[in-house]
């Protein structure tokens, strides 16, 4: 694992410059250079033939390629190429750029960079004597995770898969489900030293051509050595500005990505992760389910408004009851304080800091469970939950009632997974504003997280939308889901929504209806 | 200040709304009449949208002649040096507001909830919030008053089922007309609405560059009709018992029941937080403008936090003078401001104006 991608950037232009060579004419020149380049690294495979009296060179890296496709597809056919099919090297490369039969990914390379970047793809690159461009046919024979169930976003009806690692598939699993020419993916290449492959998805019709620019440029300014993960790239999409909350939102499964992109967002697909990329996501969406669409509507709005109050329950709970114990504690209904007193009287740390002890408590528990393997994260939990929670109040430390709020926090946070990392964080925030402040600090804390969050923007369409500005067309599907029949009356554009920063040429590319 | 407007004329009626709620939250003609005179003050504020409106449209008159509607426009015509005073006043008279706003939520929260112990830390704390909002910049607060707006609808709806709950029709008793308390209601209703001199400047920043009149009268009679609803409220559920009252909403909230919850003053002190945050939020994005706009420098991040420092400044020097804050709490209300900033500088801009033209 790099953990300081970027920060070795001068060290590596020096090693690897950034002007690209061409491809050397003469095989030894180029092996040479090969060598320097990959450092005689030991997984390059180099094999030598002479075919037709030419030399050439495969290059491959080693477990990139299907040893069997090469040596079937490839250096068979090769082996057997007759003097009078191809007389010289050009007949050579000829043979190899015509012959079909031998892959179905065959590509042309004509500087060093792209060999190397090919061979280190699965592709395993001829290069012929004399000629200046390379031949690269595709055998990728990588071991990978086959398509499986998403763990992070299940749902009970619908679709089972989920994202894998290579990004070819990925693309497929979209391509599968929009059999439309209006689908396109663009691919360019992302980190300066790792070369990762992203591919940016849109359909024409429902995206904007500004907003496919806006991507595409800022994909483009991404300045770090090692992309690994469709994480390492949210930032550059984001508005430059600390907020707690992204403008940029992630899936795992293919359809859910489907149904943004004909929402007109843009999807970024990064090789070697299981996650997309979508832009703009607004903070609404964070509440909707693939499953909000295959229940029946009532049950859908009944399932999101539970998701919502959970999350505030999940924020302010902890902050306001602490508020309340500390600063107020004569707003609290009678019954409720007599059952509060005994626990708040008789435990010797205050509110906060008990609340902060076991909010502590809990996530160090969490964070242990995660990262151990799964029988002794189960162990972990056990003596957490139970052993330590159990004895804390047996002991006095900690009242039931502060366990039993820290428990329900914990519980609620989990509902809606894709803003675990904000909501803890704020918690904490606004368990601090209501121990240092009472209701006061409450109160503002909310007037500041709200007015924060309704000037997020992302790439000029305002996160908060449809709510804030209010569009209430769009409201159909927001706090409650309407059903088919008023959903499919029109399309919902996220151009479309009011405060969206118009932009010059903010036509839809290629324009006609979403198909 | 002209410049091409982000917000919509709908989310500017929200937030003026929302601003003038604030006041309205704690403005109620508490110690004004005796029982039976109340409800004719309560009369003459329902009917002041008229004598505002009036106000309002002397105000666009004055305006109307250089094309934005903004009476700050007028340093753009080639009369600077009176432009730059006008516009040091309208800051000044917005410091004002801003100031007294910020006291009445201090000093409310220091008699209701927090005693007189650190009130310059209440005081601190709320300085920085509006000014970290005032940064964020007019379009977010705009859009978080959409949002506050249904928060604040359910904690109304609250606060009047928990009052409807404590009601006893008994203490209605019928009013005795007197023709000096409802134009004192007639005067207050305009003397009391600071967003008059908001709406005006604000006005060049929607999208459409000025508020419908259609508009503007939901915002003046939606007012009126909350204040007096709010008046009524009170009056039932506490009687005479309110006019002694501070805050009488407040006390009415605190009596108020509403199934499990056995008091709403949580409700209420949510509400009037949030609200002041709006209101002082704003005043501070609009000062932080009008200050950009005499220094001609850009706004910037630092020019709002010297808003809100100097805010502090000025809240905590008045917090510990109780008869100065009840002067001041005097002057703000007779009523002298609104004309100010919505008669005075606009009619002199147009006075120098006109005299500009016939050279």
């Amino acid at each position: 694992m790099k953990f300081d991608a970027g920060r070795c950037h001068g060290a590596y232009q020096k090693l690897e410059p950034e002007e690209d060579q061409p491809l050397p004419e003469r095989l030894e020149d180029f092996l040479v250079a090969l060598r320097a380049r990959t450092g005689n690294s030991d997984d390059v495979v180099v094999q030598y033939h002479t075919v037709a009296g030419c030399a050439l060179a495969v290059v491959m890296f080693e477990g990139q390629v299907s040893n069997q496709q090469v040596s079937q597809l490839l250096l068979g056919p090769l082996g057997r190429l007759a003097p009078e099919e191809a007389q010289d090297s050009a007949g050579v490369l000829k043979w190899l750029r015509d012959g079909t039969l031998l892959a179905s990914d065959q590509k042309e390379a004509r500087t060093m960079n792209e060999v190397l970047t090919l061979a280190m793809s699965g592709f395993a690159v001829v290069v012929v004597d004399g000629q200046k461009t390379a031949v690269a046919l595709g055998y990728q024979g990588f071991m990978t995770r086959g398509v499986g169930e998403p763990s992070s976003e299940v749902n009970l009806r619908g679709s089972r898969e989920g994202f894998c690692e290579v990004i070819n598939y990925n693309v497929a699993l979209v391509r599968r489900r929009l059999k439309s020419g209006l689908l396109t993916v663009e691919s360019m290449d992302t980190g300066t030293v790792s070369r990762t492959k992203i591919k940016i998805l849109y359909l024409r019709g429902a995206v904007s051509s500004s907003l496919i620019q806006a991507v595409r440029k800022k994909l483009a300014q991404v300045d770090i050595s090692v992309v690994l993960d469709s994480a390492y790239l949210q930032p550059f999409l984001d508005r430059g500005r600390f907020s707690f909350f992204s403008g940029t939102g992630s899936t795992e499964r293919p359809d859910v990505l489907c149904a943004k992109l004909a929402e007109g967002r843009i999807g970024v697909l990064v090789d070697g992760t299981p996650f997309a990329l979508i832009v703009p996501f607004l903070f609404a969406e964070h509440f909707q389910t693939m499953d909000d669409y295959t229940h029946r509507p009532y049950f859908a709005t009944f399932l999101r408004l539970l998701r919502m109050a959970a999350f505030f329950v999940t924020v302010f709970l902890p902050g306001y009851y602490v508020a309340m114990v500390t600063y107020h504690p004569d707003l609290i209904p009678d019954l409720l304080l007599s059952s509060l007193i005994g626990s708040v009287l008789y435990t010797p740390l205050p509110a906060f800091w008990e609340a902060v002890l076991v909010f502590l408590l809990y996530e160090l528990l969490r964070e242990a469970g995660l990262r151990l393997p799964r029988p002794i994260g189960h162990a972990v939990s056990i003596v957490g939950g139970l052993v330590i929670g159990d004895a804390a109040v047996s002991a006095g430390l900690v009242g039931l009632p502060m366990v039993i709020l820290i428990a329900l926090t914990a519980v609620t946070s989990f509902v809606v997974p894709s803003l675990y990392q904000p909501v803890t964080i704020l918690r904490l925030l606004f368990l601090f504003a209501g121990g240092m402040l009472g209701l006061f600090g409450i109160y503002l804390g909310l007037g500041i997280f709200l007015v924060d969050l309704c000037s997020l923007q992302t790439l000029g369409i305002p996160v908060t939308a449809p709510a804030a500005p209010l569009d209430t067309r769009s409201m159909r599907d927001l706090l409650v889901r309407a059903g088919w029949k008023k959903l499919e009356q029109s399309d919902l554009r996220v151009d479309d929504v009011p405060g969206a920063e118009k932009r010059a040429g903010d036509d839809c590319v290629g324009g006609g209806p979403v198909l | 200040m002209e410049g091409p407007g982000r917000i919509s004329p709908f989310q500017l009626t929200i937030l003026l709304f929302l601003s003038r709620l604030f006041t309205m939250m704690t403005y109620l003609p508490a110690g004004a009449a005796d029982e039976r005179t109340g409800l004719i003050l309560l009369l003459g504020l329902f009917f002041s949208p008229l004598l505002q409106m009036a106000l309002l449209q002397a105000g666009f008159f004055f305006c109307r002649d250089r094309g934005s509607f903004s009476p700050l426009s007028f340093s753009q015509k080639g009369t600077e040096k009176t432009g730059r005073a006008l516009a040091v006043g309208y800051w000044m008279l917005l410091g004002l507001i801003c100031l007294y706003s910020t006291l009445e939520l201090v000093r409310f929260l220091s008699q209701a909830f927090y005693g007189g112990g650190f009130l310059w830390v209440l005081a601190a704390f709320f300085c920085a919030a509006g000014g970290f909002c005032a940064h964020r910049g007019l379009e977010a607060l705009c859009r978080a008053s959409t949002v506050l707006l249904g928060l604040t609808i359910v904690g109304l709806i609250l606060l009047g089922a928990g009052m409807a709950g404590t009601a006893d029709p008994r203490n209605f008793l019928m009013p005795v007309w007197e023709k000096r308390l409802f134009l004192r209601g007639l005067w207050q209703g305009a003397a009391m609405n600071f967003e008059l001199i908001l709406l005006l400047l604000l006005q060049p920043f929607t999208t459409q560059g000025r508020l419908r009149t259609g508009a503007i009268w939901l915002l003046l009679w939606g007012g009126a009709l909350l204040t007096v609803s709010m008046g009524l409220g009170v009056m039932f559920s506490l009687g005479y018992y309110a006019q002694g009252q501070a805050y009488p909403l407040f006390s009415a909230a605190q009596s108020a029941r509403l199934l499990f919850m056995e008091r709403l003053d949580s409700a209420f002190l949510g509400l009037w937080i949030l609200l002041g945050l709006v209101k002082v939020t704003l005043l501070l994005w609009l000062m932080a403008q009008i200050g950009g706009k005499i220094l001609k420098r850009p706004v910037s991040g630092k020019m709002v936090a010297a808003h809100s420092l100097g805010l502090l400044a000025a809240v905590v020097t008045l917090l510990y003078q109780p008869a100065l804050t009840n002067w001041m709490k005097w002057a703000m209300t007779t009523g002298w401001i609104p004309l100010t900033g919505v008669l005075l500088f606009p009619g002199i801009g147009f006075i120098v104006q006109w005299r500009g033209k016939r050279r």
